[in-house]
């Protein structure tokens, strides 16, 4: 048998032998969640125009309040912002002055707030020009009243991304949940599952 | 082929979870891997059943090539230890370019279990950072300790700094085994991460999100693991 000391050194060695330290418990998550960043690009939202971030602003807004927790559509409320308005560049800026994530979280809540307060008006205009018919459901399991044509859009950037609708959705939540420094929900889940992890993760539970 | 047993008496420790993240990352380092699910349970095959059947081989260019074909996993089967070696000496002979076998074993330390840890070339004990953890941990060392294979204690699910609870147990438990524990300690942990939890769907971090932590931390303990083998296969070459 190895012995205790030989062996831990061994591993130490083994651990630190591509110049890097080993990898220990995270210090604070929030930090190593943002390098996950990059699914700006697999959402496709980096480069889609303004008119197209609205639609998916809109489809995620839509009038689900019977089905989907108020706190989960605060988290969506949260996707226009960070589409809209917030950039990687400044996100990297305000890590690179030392702010971090207390700068980030600030900087997000303000731009959250004023993009909440623009969408709604916006939403409201909207809803009020759009007839009934033309709501179509959704996946049955989120079964949100989504406009036909924005629900097209979104059924599009879904299959780009190679999803069904429910995944997709589930990314432009993760992408929330990782802006705010909370553990991305990851999950394609049995039916009805998804919806209750959902708030529950966005309620920081 | 390579030998490592994943084990402990203690059951919701992570066996299954670490033994699927190492066998994904020597599967994603090129070498080609087989998992023994040694678990009446069969936690391990069921979530290859899930997994083989649509997982492309993420080294494959052309997106085309399946994975089974370079990550095995066998079923629990009845045979006793005379069975196991068997199937061991067999799947040596036939392929001979298995880099790794891993054993994924049940939460009991019972004869066939010290058996296939003889067989190992080395003994993970995934444990949690928790007072009911380390007691069975501690147990299961101290009866390990008779085998000559070497043996390291992994830590699994570590908290975050802020769930201060947590952490301050995490401090404690780790402080306790470097004192107690007859054993080396990985530097190397597997923090509590959401990704983990895709394996028992039959999914893997490794696979689906290379870039995340949990991708991260499982790598590094490949790359750790297997490092430190080497270096124990220097030694005993130069005595």
């Amino acid at each position: 048998m190895v012995a205790k000391n030989d062996m831990q050194a061994l591993l130490e060695e083994a651990a630190a032998s591509d110049g890097s330290e080993p990898l220990k418990a995270p210090v604070e998550s929030v930090p190593e969640a943002l390098p996950d960043l990059d699914i700006f690009q697999r959402l496709g939202l980096s480069d889609i125009s303004a008119d197209d971030k609205r639609e998916l602003f809109h489809a995620l807004m839509e009038d689900a309040s019977s089905l989907v927790d108020q706190t989960y559509q605060d988290a969506v409320e949260g996707t226009d912002s960070v589409a809209s308005d917030v950039t990687m560049q400044q996100i990297s800026a305000l890590f690179a002055n030392g702010k971090g994530q207390a700068g980030l979280s600030d900087f997000l809540k303000q731009k959250t707030q004023e993009k909440i307060d623009n969408a709604r008006r916006h939403h409201d205009a909207i809803m009020d020009a759009t007839p009934m018919e033309k709501f179509l459901p959704c996946d049955d399991h989120i079964n949100m009243r989504i406009p036909a044509h924005a629900k097209k859009i979104l059924n599009e950037r879904a299959d780009g991304e190679n999803k069904t609708l429910s995944q997709y959705l589930i990314y432009c939540a993760n992408l929330v949940a990782l802006l705010q420094g909370k553990e991305p929900f990851l999950l394609v889940a049995p039916r009805g599952f998804f919806m209750k992890r959902a708030a529950r993760m966005a309620k920081g539970g | 082929m390579r030998k490592i047993s994943v084990l402990n008496q203690k059951g919701g420790c992570g066996k299954t979870v670490t033994a699927m993240s190492l066998a994904s990352a020597v599967f994603d380092a090129g070498e080609t891997v087989v998992v023994f699910d040694c678990d009446k349970q069969a936690t391990s095959a069921e979530t290859f059943d899930l997994l083989r059947q649509d997982i492309v081989d993420p080294r494959d260019e052309n997106n085309e090539r399946l994975i089974d074909n370079s990550f095995l996993v066998i079923p629990y089967f009845e045979g006793g230890n005379a069975g196991l070696e068997a199937v061991l000496s067999l799947m040596e002979q036939r392929y001979p370019d298995i880099g790794y076998g891993i054993f994924d074993l049940p939460p009991q330390l019972q004869s066939r279990e010290h058996s296939v840890a003889s067989l190992s070339d080395l003994i993970v004990v995934p444990m949690l950072p928790s007072h009911g953890d380390y007691r069975s941990t501690i147990q299961t060392l101290e009866v390990l300790s008779s085998s000559s294979t070497p043996c390291i204690v992994l830590l699994n699910r570590v908290p975050k700094k802020s769930d201060t609870k947590r952490w301050e147990e995490y401090l404690e438990i780790k402080e306790l085994l470097q004192q107690n524990a007859n054993c080396a300690i990985s530097p190397v942990e597997l923090t509590d991460r959401a990704e983990y939890n895709l394996i028992n769907g039959g999914r893997f971090p490794l696979f689906e999100y290379p870039r995340s932590v949990a991708s991260k931390e499982t790598k590094a303990l490949y790359q750790m693991i297997d490092r430190t083998l080497n270096a124990l296969e220097s030694k005993r070459k130069a005595a």
